[in-house]
């Protein structure tokens, strides 16, 4: 426990000693907020309105906007994990210290997460707005915040599994964001209806972005937060088989 | 080496694979054995008491029977899994009166014939095959049968409204009889199918729907239990009101819709209506006007001026009722924001009303409203109100109790006889009330909702103001069963909206969208300036 703890701590201090965790922070909380307060349009068409357009106090719109902007921001945040260590040759030196795998894994892993956190919790001034411009329903808050952790975990694992299998960073961000927007969209209505019942069936299991929709609406599933640990969980074993094989 | 190798190669795989399998083992236990924590303030998401008690109601088993084709496209995935969800949970507070069997009716002839007897056909579903947009044909609906009554719930299309559905079909199947809804006809009253047809279609999805003429009949028919006067525009005959009273006074449940006026179709002309009923209202304790009521909280209204020319103008004639104006312990008035009113007039309270009679405003114009007579309902008009005529007025009133009669002591009403009918015809059978009918005394408590207005339920309005027809369906609810689905059709519905005050206020909105966009970003750049500037004035110290 010790030894995940100390990574944790030095891997989250060390996001902020690189110029490109700041750029992520605000890339991340400028999409977030000009979606929300501003919305997105072309040429005069607001296919996503901004708040005062819509009129409501409603969380949703930016819940909406999350898991997408999610896919981007989770293997950037973890892109250098693993990827970074082989490409300066610390990882054979943190593979020789008397430190488990798992406990690296799961330690960088904490690291990524509480970043992930604190982009999220830096986005609380919304709420914190809505609570003053209306009377918002908590609910749907509450649930959209525990749902985007929940997601932005399994992103990150997979991020995480991508940063492992790659030399170059860049090449651990393509593959992970990749992989993210897979399983984000398939269980997508255009995709299933094209696939046999069973199929399909199965890939809106896996998809991440069903099990989010019941979430974000304010409703705590049972299943919804066993699939997405399980998924993390999956993500995490499979790269500490990787780099296990590293050895 | 090599050897080692391949050994720790496929010690990883069955790692992999062991873990897989785990998981999915776990999730295909948490599938059937899960817990749901509904977060939202009204409870969106959890059966509502009116639900809960429908089914704890049941004294007998109640077999619902859900006929989903095996291949229902995986679209509407979602939607099964809610419905699944949602009938477990009716099922949980049942006391183990109702069962859930899940039925694919694909391949059994006999079955889909049953079927179509319950309204359940095949519904039509857009599907792609081969880049093509093809329609499939599939069931998704819902048989109930409790004892010897069957209902069916056609297709199940959408699940915000599956729970109200679902409890109307239940307390329609469970109730001992049916619950019939009659719309007065035959006095030159809006015609339900026409001028109210969403109104009459949604009713119909829920209750037995009937109109009721009573210059064919002589009585309310004994099987209806609401009766809607919809803005009758002619006077209704002495014979009439006798059975609309004799109907109030046997624990009957009326709802009129009194117009004013009565438009001039495109134009702002209008003529008065009058209904005759103004002297058996009194009798009750109410007193119906005449004139317009005008309001400060108004509906802006768009009007055609000639030559392309539209003018959107605050119309004080399209009075709007805010909610601090509505009755808010009335559960019809749930979720309800806003009620429209158009060229409405209002109804005074008797300061003491007959005994047996209580009386509750459940909604009324705002203190900045006042009157005016019908013939100048112009816009461009200036709208000079009296201050001392500016004062709040009833505008829907709910009369509940033993209702006295208004005939008492008088002989019963005859319907005049038509000279040439009865020539033509020697044989008629009389239309007048019974007299062995007839009661002196109120034998139940009796319900009667007078609203002094009937237009806000046309298409025009209630596609101005969706809540319109929410109200009025709602308190039809109220009226048939008591409060049992009011909390459940108002679900969902209520959007959260942003003050007034600051939408109003372009500079304080310009101010709140900069601070969010700049605020946190910024920060978060100062703080990195800052840590950067911390660190290399450190490094600097450490050399």
């Amino acid at each position: 426990m010790y030894n995940i703890l100390a990574i944790t701590k030095k891997e989250f201090t060390g996001y902020f000693n690189s110029p490109i965790a700041y750029v992520v922070m605000v890339v991340f909380l400028g999409i977030v907020n000009i979606l929300f307060f501003n919305g997105a349009g072309f040429q005069g068409l607001a296919f996503s309105p901004g708040l005062f357009l819509r009129g409501t106090v409603d969380m949703r719109p930016m819940l909406t906007h999350l898991p997408w902007i999610f896919i981007v921001i989770a293997p950037a945040i973890t892109m250098k994990l693993w990827a970074e260590e082989r490409k300066l040759g610390t990882l054979e030196i943190l593979l020789t210290l008397p430190v488990r795998d798992y406990e690296a894994v799961l330690g960088k892993y904490l690291a990524s997460f509480l970043f992930l956190a604190l982009n999220l919790a830096l986005t609380l001034s919304i709420p914190y707005t809505l609570t003053r411009i209306g009377n918002p329903d908590f609910g749907p808050i509450i649930g959209g915040y525990t749902g985007a952790l929940l997601l932005g975990g399994v992103y990150l694992a997979v991020g995480l599994f991508a940063s492992s299998l790659a030399v170059e960073q860049i090449v651990a961000f393509i593959l992970g964001a990749l992989v993210c927007a897979f399983l984000f969209i398939i269980g997508n209505q255009v995709i299933v209806m094209q696939l046999p019942v069973q199929l399909g069936t199965l890939l809106m299991h896996i998809c991440t972005a069903t099990h989010f929709e019941n979430i974000s609406r304010g409703v705590i599933d049972s299943r919804d937060v066993i699939y997405y640990l399980s998924a993390t969980v999956f993500f995490l074993v499979l790269t500490n088989i990787t780099v296990e094989s590293r050895r | 080496m090599d050897g080692k190798k391949a050994k720790r190669r496929i010690s990883a795989l069955t790692a992999g694979l062991l873990t897989l399998g785990i998981l999915v083992v776990v999730n295909l236990f948490a599938l059937r054995h899960f817990k749901r924590a509904d977060l939202t303030e009204e409870k969106q998401y959890t059966l509502s008491d009116s639900s809960k008690s429908a089914v704890r109601g049941l004294d007998d088993t109640l077999t619902v029977t859900v006929y989903m084709s095996e291949d229902i496209p995986a679209n509407l995935m979602e939607l099964k899994r809610g419905v699944i969800d949602m009938l477990e949970e009716f099922r949980s507070y049942s006391g183990g009166h109702m069962r859930i069997k899940y039925i694919d009716p694909e391949g059994n002839d006999e079955l889909k014939q049953e079927l179509a007897r319950l309204g359940i056909q095949e519904a039509m579903w857009r599907v792609i095959e081969k880049d093509k947009v093809e329609t499939a044909k599939g069931y998704f609906g819902i048989g109930l049968r409790y004892r010897d009554k069957e209902e069916g719930i056609p297709v199940v299309g959408r699940l915000d409204t599956f729970e109200y559905v679902m409890t109307a079909t239940i307390l329609k199947v469970a109730s001992p009889e049916a619950i019939t809804i009659g719309f007065l006809m035959g006095n030159k009253e809006f015609e339900p199918y026409v001028e109210m047809n969403t109104l009459w279609n949604t009713l119909q999805s829920q209750y037995e729907v009937t109109v009721v003429n009573l210059d064919n009949q002589p009585q309310v028919p004994n099987n209806v239990n609401v009766l809607i006067i919809p803005r009758p525009s002619e006077e209704i005959p002495d014979y009439q009101k006798f059975a609309i009273d004799q109907f109030l006074m046997s624990g009957g449940r009326v709802v009129m819709l009194l117009d004013p006026v009565k438009m001039k179709q495109g134009t702002l002309r209008a003529e008065p209506i009058k209904t005759g009923l103004k002297d058996m209202l009194k009798s009750y304790g109410l007193t119906l006007n005449d004139a317009l009521v005008l309001d400060r909280y108004n509906q802006n209204a768009q009007f055609n001026m000639g030559r392309g020319m539209i003018m959107n103008t605050p119309y004080p004639f399209w009075v709007k009722v805010v909610r601090k104006n509505m009755d808010k312990n009335n559960p019809a008035l749930t979720n309800i924001d806003e009620v429209l009113l158009p060229w409405t007039t209002w109804i005074d309270v008797a300061g003491e009303m007959p005994e047996g009679l209580k009386a509750k405003t459940i909604l009324r114009s705002s203190e900045f409203s006042w009157t005016q007579p019908y013939y100048n309902l112009s816009p461009q008009q200036r709208f000079q109100p009296n201050q001392e005529d500016m004062k709040s007025r009833p505008l829907a009133v709910l009369v509940t109790g033993k209702f006295p009669s208004h005939y008492a002591g008088q002989d019963i009403p005859a319907k005049p006889v038509d000279e040439a009918a009865t020539q033509q015809q020697q044989a008629q059978p009389s239309m007048t009330f019974p007299e062995d009918k007839r009661i002196e005394e109120a034998t139940a408590d009796g319900a009667l909702l007078i609203i002094g207005n009937a237009e806000f339920i046309t298409g025009g309005f209630t596609r101005m103001a969706p809540t319109n027809q929410l109200f009025l369906l709602n308190a039809i609810d109220q009226m048939a069963y008591g409060d049992k689905l009011i909390s459940l059709r108002a679900r969902g519905m209520k959007p959260r909206a942003i003050d007034k005050d600051i939408m109003d206020n372009e500079k304080l909105k310009s101010k709140i969208k900069w601070i969010n966009l700049l605020l946190m970003p910024g920060l978060v750049i100062i703080f990195g300036i800052a840590r950067g500037i911390f660190r290399r004035n450190r490094k600097g110290l450490d050399v």
